[in-house]
């Protein structure tokens, strides 16, 4: 049994030690967060060993952090726990520094000169490698532990005949790291982690179950769901089988079919191949056939043709012309006999020629004279007054003085220069005498007076002179009123002389015509015989043009049969080339063949063939479709698909066979566990209630007289498990099952769920007590009698498990921890002690106040630095009088 | 003479090679002839045939030979070469077993030796049969794996012939064994033996005995998982062959390799937790104890001296027997104030509480307190408190006299 523990340097303790083995119980005192439970807690490190599983303060696990509290040094902060079995041994616990735990073991009692050295007057705590010099200075066996589970199997060992810490019992289970003990133990070092489920689990462990239950995994589902596929699949193999055989025949016709085709496309292709050259052939042939033709035509025929039409058309000109010249002097000769005799012709010339410088005349007098007709106008009244004085000087001549005085010419001549016009005009009635003698001297009155000089004899005029000059104005007057006529319609006169000259001129020309007739004549004559000669040629020429033409004619229409010929070999290429394109849209892959046929021959076949080709495919395809819908085949290969259809038609009995063995398994594998679930669930209550509730029968605690647990099951689970432990084959139609079997949609339900029942679903505990003789039922999920009462049954009823699987012995004691003792009634303190001793428990209480009922106390005072217990200054022990 | 275990051991070690031959010959022919004998000694270079009947690994049967049972089984087990047994050979143990258990159940409980003569042939019984399914399954698995990889290529309609075949010689009895809707399955069987050996392994008298009841008990528990364990692999390795998965493939293939020796080739060490992985909420005590390496280990002294010596403890009886001595007080926290003035200097707010809850003692009783009474003021180090006037006696009603 632990017979000692001692803590060296933590962080909160330099030294405390706790020895166990002078004592059945103690309590460790102090105040609040002093460390008791850490110090306490320091057993997970010995009972626990598995990190992950150790439970400290604030629910810490063994974690680096919870490690540095206990260890912050690698090489001087140890825990040592002391063992006793038949000898003292102790196992050391010290962190290394990659922060992991090391377990030493070295046989002798713990010691603290082991550890501890005095220097200064204090004690030095040694480091590792100086208490391992230490340890072999004085010849104690010092091992270390290689890893945690040689650890775990040193302090836990089932039977006696080991030194192990624990002396368990046979039916403990060890799984890796942890034990049933070691997996409940923990709920003493810590007791606030016992709670209705861990108790639950606690029982379940006690009787090693805690890996009993029931998983439904998706997986079950999957291999159901898989096996129902594949039984589908048979059953569709089995419907398919005539549209199989079906398909599998058009598909080998089809085969046949495309095997025949790529025979006649080598055929086809072969004779394709030498057909068309030979046609080409031809066909150039023919081209240059027709190319020498055209040669023909249109560099020798056509040019020589051209140069006749033009010919033809120069005479057809020619002629014309002639023609032309002919006509034009038949009715020049014509116009000339229509004309007057020549001499009228003459005569009328002259006149016009005549009448022509008449006018001319005047014109020139006109335009010399610059005359106008307002100046001409004032030239007539001039001289028509002038004739009128001259007719009235006429007139008056004989009754003026002055053609009266003297009868003699000469004498009125000086008679009208000396005397003056006032006597000249007077009236010739007053000549008294008329002068005979005009002498030089001119007498007057009584003078005289000399007119032989000086005097300028004045022209006097007779009336003969006057009538003489009247002639001669009157003649002027005429001319000039003549000259006004003219001058006042001088446009008229200029086309008057125009057409007086017009009229010249053609007459002129008219008489130019009969004079020039007989030439006319001759001309004609001569344009006549020339005509003739055109038309002769011509004639000569369009037989020319007839000859020519029927050679084009002739040659012509062998162009046009050549060029029929050439185009039907174009058609024959043509026809070939797009029934070659045609054949090799196809897509047949061609296979040698040989064969007498020709190519429309092959060509027609390969049609037909194909034709048929694609009525099979149709049919083919049509059916393959069906076919892999109904076999939900993904299949795209016809021949492997062939080959997957006849290879399931071949399995058909052997699958069936394994799909009902392999339901049938599945079927078991859920029912069986089922039914082992409720089987061992049976038999876990002939454990509780014969062996369990047997221990804890004795118990007394309180008031409670008897107190055993009932196991309540939870009869909906139950149930639902007992159904599905009744399914006993899942048959191909098992969907259909499933709804309608009860069992089978419990199943389906947990399956679909994943549904795991775990062992403690199947039950709750209930607490049946007996106070004062009555049997009170309590639920202990709820809370039994008071907070303290119900610690303690919790405790009690898991120190009943440890002690179920420890063996009980004096050495082989088991500590555990209660901390806030004041929480349980004082009362019932003596009987958990008692409790405790009888059942092999060294209880170690904790609160800040000391409570009796105790054999040992440690008193645990606070300090400025690391806190210290140790026997010799912190503990007092109590020994009842009573 | 008996010749020495070691010898033997190291007779087997040193010609393997021909000890596996003829286990081979034996499997295919079912018989060793002496001329396959004499051929196998030649090539092992060694005329081994003396040894092999000494050491009793042999057996001479009209001229040829056989290898013992015992070699045999033993051959076959570290060769993981089983025989296929026959499904009828699986049901035969049924018969075998309830017929232990039946007479095991009827035995009288005093009958310590004999009953645990029976029990421990029931267990050996059980452990036979289950080792038989096993070793049936092993054979099956190594089958399946060489099916799956399809080595042989071996086409789906031979598969399926042979995944029904399997089916019919591994899962179908199986089912029979398992089922535990037919009373006569061994399932049900076993049931029957667990139930009758919870029991015993609860409450039987003498330890040894119950301890046999308790090794079968758990045995049966581990045999019905083990039993459903192999029916499980079975389903999940024969399902897939009547499946059309292309099972075969080098993948596979591979891994199959690996699985028959993992160690042969170092697997990279993947997702490793480093030390010096930054990601660790752990890294300021992994940095710590990267550096302590380096560090001078300070010393660590014990300083025993230093402890709070004014921290006071209530002494609870101490004070009770006080209170209980004084019986009956007339004002109880006066009292109080008074013990604890004679004792301190001051009285500490804590003190105070602690003695007034001498007031609970199970020997002390209130008497109602007079309405009247004036309050008491009563000033601690932290607080002032009003109380009221409370007068106690002895539960008893009777005050010890001072």
């Amino acid at each position: 049994m632990l017979t000692r523990i001692a803590i060296l340097n933590s962080k909160v303790y330099g030294k405390a030690e706790l020895k166990f083995d002078d004592c059945n119980s103690l309590q460790l005192v102090g105040p609040n967060n002093i460390g008791k439970s850490t110090l306490i807690y320091a057993l997970n490190f010995l009972f626990i060993v598995d990190g992950s599983k150790m439970s400290f303060s604030g629910q810490r696990k063994g974690d680096k952090e919870t490690i540095h509290h206990y260890f912050p040094k690698h090489d001087s902060s140890f825990i040592v726990f002391e063992i006793y079995k038949k000898e003292y041994y102790c196992i050391l616990v010290k962190r290394n520094v990659e922060g992991e735990l090391e377990y030493y073991r070295f046989d002798n009692k713990y010691d603290d000169t082991l550890f501890f050295v005095t220097e200064k007057g204090m004690q030095r705590l040694l480091n590792f490698e100086e208490f391992k010099e230490k340890v072999a200075l004085k010849g104690i066996n010092l091992t270390a532990f290689k890893n945690k589970t040689e650890v775990f199997s040193a302090v836990y060992q089932r039977g006696k005949k080991n030194d192990s810490v624990v002396w368990l019992e046979d039916n403990v289970k060890t799984d890796g790291l942890s034990n049933n003990f070691s997996k409940v133990y923990r709920y003493l070092i810590n007791s606030k982690l016992i709670t209705n489920k861990t108790l639950k689990d606690s029982l379940i462990i006690a009787d090693n179950r805690e890996n009993e239950g029931l998983n439904f995994s998706q997986k079950n589902k999957k291999d159901i769901t898989d096996l129902l596929k594949i039984n589908d699949e048979i059953k569709n193999v089995k419907t398919i089988r005539p549209e199989f055989e079906a398909f599998r025949l058009d598909l080998h016709q089809y085969k046949a079919k495309t095997k025949v085709l790529s025979q006649l496309m080598y055929a086809f292709e072969k004779q394709y191949e030498s057909t068309v050259p030979e046609i080409e052939l031809r066909k150039a042939n023919k081209i240059s056939e027709i190319a020498s033709v055209n040669t023909e035509l249109n560099e020798v025929l056509q040019p020589k043709k051209t140069s006749l039409d033009q010919k033809i058309g120069g005479k057809e000109m020619e002629f014309k012309f002639k023609n032309e010249d002919m006509t034009r002097l038949y009715r020049e000769i014509d116009e000339i006999n229509k004309l007057e005799p020549i001499d009228f012709l003459k005569e009328q010339q002259t006149n016009l020629d005549k009448k022509r410088r008449e006018i001319e005349l005047k014109l020139t007098q006109i335009e010399e004279q610059k005359l106008t007709t307002k100046q001409l106008q004032g030239k007539i009244d001039d001289l028509s007054l002038k004739i009128k004085q001259i007719d009235e000087v006429i007139k008056n001549f004989n009754k003026s003085l002055r053609h009266t005085i003297s009868d003699d010419a000469e004498s009125l001549k000086i008679l009208n220069s000396v005397l003056s016009e006032q006597v000249l005009s007077l009236p010739g009635s007053q000549v008294k005498k008329k002068v005979k003698k005009v002498e030089e001297l001119l007498k007057i009155f009584d003078g005289e007076i000399d007119i032989s000089k000086n005097i300028n004899q004045k022209d006097f005029k007779t009336v003969e002179t006057f009538t003489k000059e009247k002639e001669v104005l009157v003649d002027e007057l005429d001319k000039l009123q003549k000259l006004f006529e003219i001058v006042s319609d001088i446009e008229k006169t200029k086309n008057e002389l125009a057409n007086i000259i017009f009229s010249i001129e053609q007459t002129k020309n008219n008489i130019d015509a009969i004079n020039n007739k007989p030439k006319v004549e001759k001309e004609w004559a001569d344009v006549k015989l020339q005509l003739q000669a055109i038309t002769n040629e011509k004639d000569q020429l369009l037989k020319e043009q007839n000859a020519l033409q029927r050679d084009i004619s002739l040659r012509s229409k062998r162009l046009e049969e050549l060029n029929e010929e050439k185009k039907g070999f174009d058609e024959r290429i043509v026809e070939l080339r797009v029934r070659r394109e045609e054949v090799e849209s196809f897509l047949i892959e061609p296979v040698e063949f040989e064969t007498s046929e020709n190519l429309d021959q092959i060509y027609n076949k390969i049609k037909l063939y194909f034709r048929e080709k694609g009525e099979l495919k149709q049919n083919k395809d049509r059916l393959f479709d069906k076919l892999r819908t109904t076999l939900n085949s993904a299949i795209a290969d016809e021949e492997a698909f062939v080959k997957y259809v006849e290879e399931e038609i071949a399995c058909l009995h052997d699958k069936e066979k394994s799909i009902d063995g392999l339901l049938q398994g599945i079927s078991t594998q859920f029912a069986n566990p089922a039914f082992t679930l409720l089987k061992r669930y049976e038999e876990f209550k002939q454990f509780v209630y014969n062996k369990f509730n047997y221990k804890l029968s004795k118990t007394r605690i309180s008031d409670i007289e008897a107190l055993k647990i009932e196991l309540v099951d939870n009869k909906k689970i139950m149930e639902e498990v007992r159904k599905i432990s009744e399914i006993q084959e899942i048959k191909g139609q098992m969907m259909f099952e499933f709804d309608q079997s009860e069992n089978l949609k419990v199943l389906n339900q947990y399956l679909d769920n994943s549904r795991r029942v775990s062992f403690d679903e199947l039950f709750d505990i209930e607490l049946h007590l007996t106070l004062k003789g009555a049997t009170k039922k309590v639920d202990l999920s709820g809370q039994v009698e008071s907070d303290g009462t119900d610690r303690m049954i919790r405790l009690i009823i898991i120190m009943s498990i440890i002690n179920y699987l420890a063996l009980t012995d004096d050495e082989n004691k088991i500590v555990l921890f209660i901390d806030e003792v004041a929480t349980i009634d004082k009362h019932n303190r003596p009987q958990l002690v008692n409790f405790c001793n009888e059942h092999n428990f060294i209880p170690i209480f904790a609160a800040p106040d000391p409570v009796p009922d105790f054999d040992k106390y440690y008193f645990i005072y606070p300090s400025t630095g690391k806190i210290n217990v140790s026997e010799k200054v912190n503990a007092v022990h109590a020994e009842s009088i009573v | 003479m008996r010749a020495e275990p070691r010898t033997i051991l190291r007779f087997l070690l040193q010609y393997f090679n021909a000890i596996v031959q003829l286990f081979e010959t034996q499997r295919a022919e079912g018989i060793i002839k002496s001329e396959k004998l004499d051929a196998i000694c030649k090539e092992a270079d060694s005329d081994i045939k003396s040894q092999l009947i000494e050491y009793k690994i042999l057996k001479l049967t009209n001229g040829d030979y056989e290898l013992r049972k015992s070699y045999e089984d033993f051959l076959s087990f570290i060769l993981t070469d089983f025989k296929l047994d026959l499904p009828e050979s699986i049901q035969k143990y049924y018969y075998s077993i309830n017929e232990l258990f039946a007479v095991t159940k009827t035995t009288p409980e005093k009958e310590t030796v004999i009953l645990s003569n029976r029990l421990e042939g029931l267990y050996d019984q059980i452990k036979e049969f289950v080792e038989l399914v096993e070793s049936n399954t092993v054979r099956l698995l190594s089958e399946t794996r060489a099916l799956k990889a399809n080595v042989e290529k071996i086409d789906y309609t031979e598969k399926v012939q042979k995944a029904s075949f399997w089916i019919d010689y591994y899962i179908v009895p199986l089912n029979k064994i398992l089922d535990v809707n037919h009373p006569m399955s061994i399932a049900n069987k076993l049931y029957e033996i667990g139930n009758f050996t919870n029991e015993r392994r609860l409450n039987f008298h003498e330890e040894k005995i119950r301890l046999q009841f308790e090794k079968l008990y758990s045995f049966l528990l581990q045999t019905n998982d083990d039993l459903l364990r192999q029916s499980k692999i079975l389903t999940n390795e024969l399902l897939p062959l009547i499946e059309r998965i292309k099972t075969e493939s080098l993948i596979l293939t591979g891994f199959i390799e690996f699985l028959r020796n993992p160690d042969a080739v170092m697997t990279p060490p993947m997702l490793l937790n480093k030390r010096f992985n930054p990601f660790s909420k752990n890294i300021l005590l992994n940095t710590i104890e990267y550096f302590e390496q380096f560090l001078n280990q300070e010393k660590f002294y014990l300083d025993e001296n230093d402890v709070e010596q004014d921290k006071w403890i209530f002494n609870r009886e101490r004070f009770r027997a006080k209170l209980i001595d004084r019986l009956p007080v007339p004002n109880f926290f006066e009292w109080c104030t008074e013990t604890l003035t004679e004792e301190f200097k001051e009285i500490e707010t804590e003190k105070f509480f602690a003695m007034a809850s001498l007031l609970f003692e199970d020997e002390v009783e209130i008497v109602a307190p007079d309405k009247d009474d004036v309050k008491l003021k009563i000033r601690t180090d932290k607080l002032k408190l009003e109380v009221p006037k409370l007068k106690i006696i002895r539960k008893d009603g009777v005050s010890k006299v001072s």
